[in-house]
């Protein structure tokens, strides 16, 4: 088992057992209790529950904030994680079961919501640590990032000495490439990383088809090595904005993450005021 | 001509400069990106032959070739003159004039300038630079939450007042309607500020609902005040009463004091934000929780425990009349008694009527009485039995709708052409009516009657002496007494009732008659509420046996047994009729006083009030 999931198998998959535990109690409990009115989160049951979670959540948040800045060790680490996951997952069993299946346009069904997309975030995130580890390294085939780069830098000093001995009509593929291989930018193109509009592989086909009008063998000897060049060029460009996408679809998910973690405790803080409020 | 051509580096990182010099000879230079012309610029964005140097009058010229520009101080032009200090720029590489040396003709500085960042060098390469931080987009959540889901309505809430807690306030309620118009005019008529009837509510107050109301306070959701009086309190039972004033107490609190309930919430019974029709619990365990072992609760109790309709409720005791009997104002008062339907012998009830079922039900038709004896009618139950509009109790039976048009009380004596109406539970006016009659035809004369006196054969007219006329009305009354015996005993009143002749004659000699009201029960079981509306499809006899029941004293209730045959209980996994207590019992008993005698009072002053001053109103 590789090091990227281990975490959700730490020590013998002991918080998946303890959340799994809870989330059978929590069933028990809830189908043997019927009260006065129906099952919802005004009875004592459903007080409960509505305790129980938020103490997880505000417990999770605060593990949240604490396994960043963890020094106890790899394991530790780890234990923390693996609580974060599975807790995190009982929480739409116990949740869901305070609700009673009552739902409205309303600020008690807002937090559930926030609560649900808190959890289907996390889903995300532990999905996207267990999955994208090993496509990135796949991707760039055992190099390294830094390294595709200064291989970039080298293939366009290669095309401007290539030019040097090819016409203008050459330059201008090289210009294309040149000015035009872009790698990340604004939100959607990292995300998407996709290389449709890459110069390099314009600027490939664009000298291949005027390599295809010269007469001259040492030019056709140089305009093959530029349409190699630029080729490699755009296979590297298109790999580093694959590595960039699976680094952004890493990241993203923490932007939903964290803030919507914290207008779910706001809108706790609000549902618990409203309940007592109007009780 | 001789150029020399420095070519200038810079280190990176350092201000060291060095400058290399090359000596360039002919009559013109070729400066591009080519690898074969003398001045060899290697950029993309140089032509393979980009200029001309040349010497020309005032020194060295560079000129474009093939239409390729030169750019002087951020302008492109063709040509420039590249004396000493001007200095142009192709591509990334900057040519100045300098001062010729010695041993050249003109000399030229050519660098190559810092190669322009890259594209999307710059560019962001994680997807949060393009993103605010977490920080900022986690207090914006918390910002938009609290402000608009608590900030707002809470200051709206705020801002309003409440009743002194404890404080009775009653709302009449007859109908929302009358009770709104009742409101506005006790408001208008006392000068005080008329009650609010637009929603009391601001927009976000919505998001607060924790579930939906109930249809029946579906007018409150706009108006959370109605009932959360203040902040962090319980909804007091002194909201509910403040429409609900006269609400019943469960049993008599006289002699069952903890039927009080004072330490319970309405709430604890009636929940609302559940949806549904109205906030009336209908598990029956609300009641079994006391019902199952009621003794425990009161022990002056004398109902029967029950826990489930199915397999624990008490066999049906009906309220049976055992008797009637006529009171000095002549109205007529049943005695009463409940007794079990499982008894080893048939109940009987005195009703004082004799009424055979069997008789009446007839499938051949019942012949008609009296003038309408040549008729036959087709009678079934809901010949005589009609529920009333609720569909609950059978609207009571009527002796002049239900059963005149047969047992007509007509008087027609023997051979002679003469009807007369007698009056329904009327003895007296009966016997008066019939002496008349006979004394009348006594004084007229012509009778032809068998037996009559000769005083009263005489032609019509004749006179009469006293003797005669004495005689003749001691026919009269006897045959009169006859008359009457018959229609009490036997034809009219005796069809249906008992007659009881005094033992001694009155003052005038005549005896008295006393006939026997009917005193029919209407609610048998008067602790429940038994709807025939939602039973239209079963047949009558399928409960009430009464096709083979010969008198009026059977008692056609159903057993128990009978009702379960579709009402199974609520501890049966079959499908069952519906079987809570509330499918036939009240918890709110009327007649056992207002849950809150304070509210009580204080919803009977009010109307008094609103009456007075729609009175005043309507006189002015």
């Amino acid at each position: 088992m590789s090091a990227h999931v281990s975490f959700l198998a730490h020590r013998r998959f002991k918080w998946f057992k303890l959340s799994a535990w809870l989330c059978l109690i929590v069933i028990v409990i809830y189908s043997a209790y019927a009260p006065v009115g129906g099952r919802n989160g005004g009875t004592w049951v459903g007080y409960g529950l509505g305790g129980l979670g938020l103490l997880l959540i505000l417990w999770l948040s605060w593990l949240g904030v604490k396994k960043r800045g963890f020094s106890t060790g790899e394991s530790g680490v780890k234990g923390w994680t693996s609580a974060h996951v599975y807790l995190g997952l009982s929480l739409v069993v116990i949740g869901t079961l305070h609700t009673g299946f009552e739902f409205g346009w309303n600020v008690h069904t807002l937090a559930y919501t926030l609560m649900m997309l808190v959890i289907l975030s996390g889903a995300f995130g532990v999905f996207a640590y267990l999955r994208y580890p090993r496509m990135m390294s796949e991707n760039l085939a055992g190099q390294s990032a830094s390294a595709l780069r200064k291989e970039l830098d080298d293939l366009d000093v290669r095309l401007a000495r290539l030019t040097q001995r090819l016409p203008d009509d050459f330059a201008a593929a090289a210009r294309e490439s040149l000015h035009k291989t872009k790698i990340g930018g604004g939100f959607f193109s990292l995300l998407g990383g996709s290389s449709r509009r890459c110069g390099s592989a314009k600027g490939r086909d664009m000298a291949r088809s005027q390599a295809d009008g010269l007469t001259d063998p040492a030019e056709m000897t140089v305009a093959t090595e530029m349409v190699a060049t630029l080729s490699r060029k755009a296979e590297i460009a298109s790999r580093l904005r694959r590595d960039l996408s699976y680094k952004a679809l890493m990241d993203v998910w923490l932007w939903l993450h964290v803030p919507i973690t914290l207008g779910l405790i706001a809108s706790l803080a609000a549902h618990v005021l409203i309940v007592f409020f109007y009780w | 001509m001789r150029l020399s051509l420095i070519t200038i580096k810079r280190r990176p990182d350092s201000d060291d400069v060095s400058r290399r010099e090359t000596l360039l000879e002919g009559s013109e230079l070729r400066v591009g990106r080519g690898a074969d012309v003398d001045v060899n610029l290697p950029d993309v964005n140089v032509a393979y032959h980009h200029a001309t140097i040349s010497e020309g009058p005032g020194g060295l010229v560079i000129s474009g070739v093939g239409g390729e520009l030169i750019e002087v101080n951020g302008k492109s032009v063709e040509s420039v003159a590249l004396t000493p200090g001007t200095t142009c720029r192709i591509g990334m590489y900057e040519l100045t004039g300098e001062n010729a040396p010695d041993h050249a003709d003109g000399a030229i500085a050519l660098q190559k300038l810092d190669s322009p960042v890259g594209p999307g060098k710059d560019a962001p390469q994680r997807i949060v630079e393009t993103l605010p931080s977490r920080r900022r987009l986690s207090w914006i959540a918390v910002l938009v939450v609290l402000g608009l889901f608590v900030a707002w309505p809470l200051t709206s809430i705020l801002m309003r007042g409440a009743p002194d807690s404890g404080a009775v306030v009653v709302t009449p309620m007859t109908g929302s309607a009358q009770a709104t118009v009742e409101a506005a005019q006790f408001a208008i008529e006392n000068g005080l500020a008329p009650e609010a009837t637009v929603p009391n509510f601001t927009p976000m107050e919505a998001s607060w609902i924790s579930g939906p109301m109930s249809r029946a306070h579906a007018g409150l959701a706009e108006d959370c005040n109605a009932c959360h009086l203040r902040p962090f309190e319980m909804t007091t039972n002194n909201s509910c009463l403040a429409c609900h004033a006269e609400v019943a107490q469960h049993a008599e609190v006289a002699d069952h004091p903890v039927m009080a309930l004072d330490n319970y919430r309405c709430a604890a019974c009636h929940k609302e934000h559940v949806g549904g029709e109205s906030p009336i619990e209908q598990a029956s365990a609300v009641c079994t929780d006391c019902h199952v072992d009621l003794k425990t609760v009161s022990e002056k109790t004398d109902l029967m425990n029950v826990s489930d309709f199915g397999a624990n409720h008490p066999q049906f005791r009906p309220t049976l009349v055992t008797g009637v009997s006529t009171d000095d104002s002549g109205a007529l008062v049943p005695t009463t008694e409940r007794r079990p339907l499982d008894q080893p012998y048939p109940l009987v009830e005195k009703s004082g009527l004799k009424f055979p079922h069997n008789v009446h039900l007839n499938k051949e038709g019942v012949r008609g009485l009296g003038r309408a004896s040549d008729k036959t009618w087709d009678m079934n139950c809901a010949s005589c039995h009609v529920a009333q509009a609720d569909g609950m109790l059978m609207r009571p039976i009527e002796m002049e709708r239900d059963c005149a048009y047969c047992h007509e009380l007509t008087f027609q004596p023997e051979n002679i052409d003469f009807v007369r109406e007698l009056p329904h539970a009327k003895a007296s006016e009966v016997s008066e009516i019939v002496h008349d009659y006979y004394a009348a035809r006594v004084l007229e004369g012509g009778l032809t009657v068998p037996g009559a006196p000769t005083s009263a054969r005489r032609r019509p007219g004749a006179p009469m002496t006293p003797a005669e006329r004495a005689e003749g009305l001691e026919w009269a009354a006897a045959q009169a007494e006859l008359e009457l015996r018959a229609i009490m005993d036997v034809r009219l009143c005796g069809d249906c009732h008992v007659a009881e002749a005094s033992a001694e004659p009155d003052d005038r000699g005549r005896t008295a008659w006393k006939v026997q009201g009917a005193l029919l029960q209407r609610h048998w079981m008067p602790k429940s509420e038994f709807n025939h509306e939602p039973h239209f499809a079963m047949d009558c006899v399928s409960c009430h046996e009464a096709t083979t029941s010969k008198t009026s004293a059977d008692v056609l209730m159903p057993e128990i047994a009978i009702c379960r045959d579709c009402h199974l209980g609520e501890e049966t996994s079959q499908a069952s009729a519906s079987s809570e207590c509330l499918a036939c019992h009240q918890f709110h008993i009327e007649g056992y006083g207002p849950m809150s005698p304070a509210h009580g009072e204080a919803v009977k002053a009010r109307r008094t009030e609103v009456e007075r001053s729609t009175v005043v109103r309507t006189s002015q």
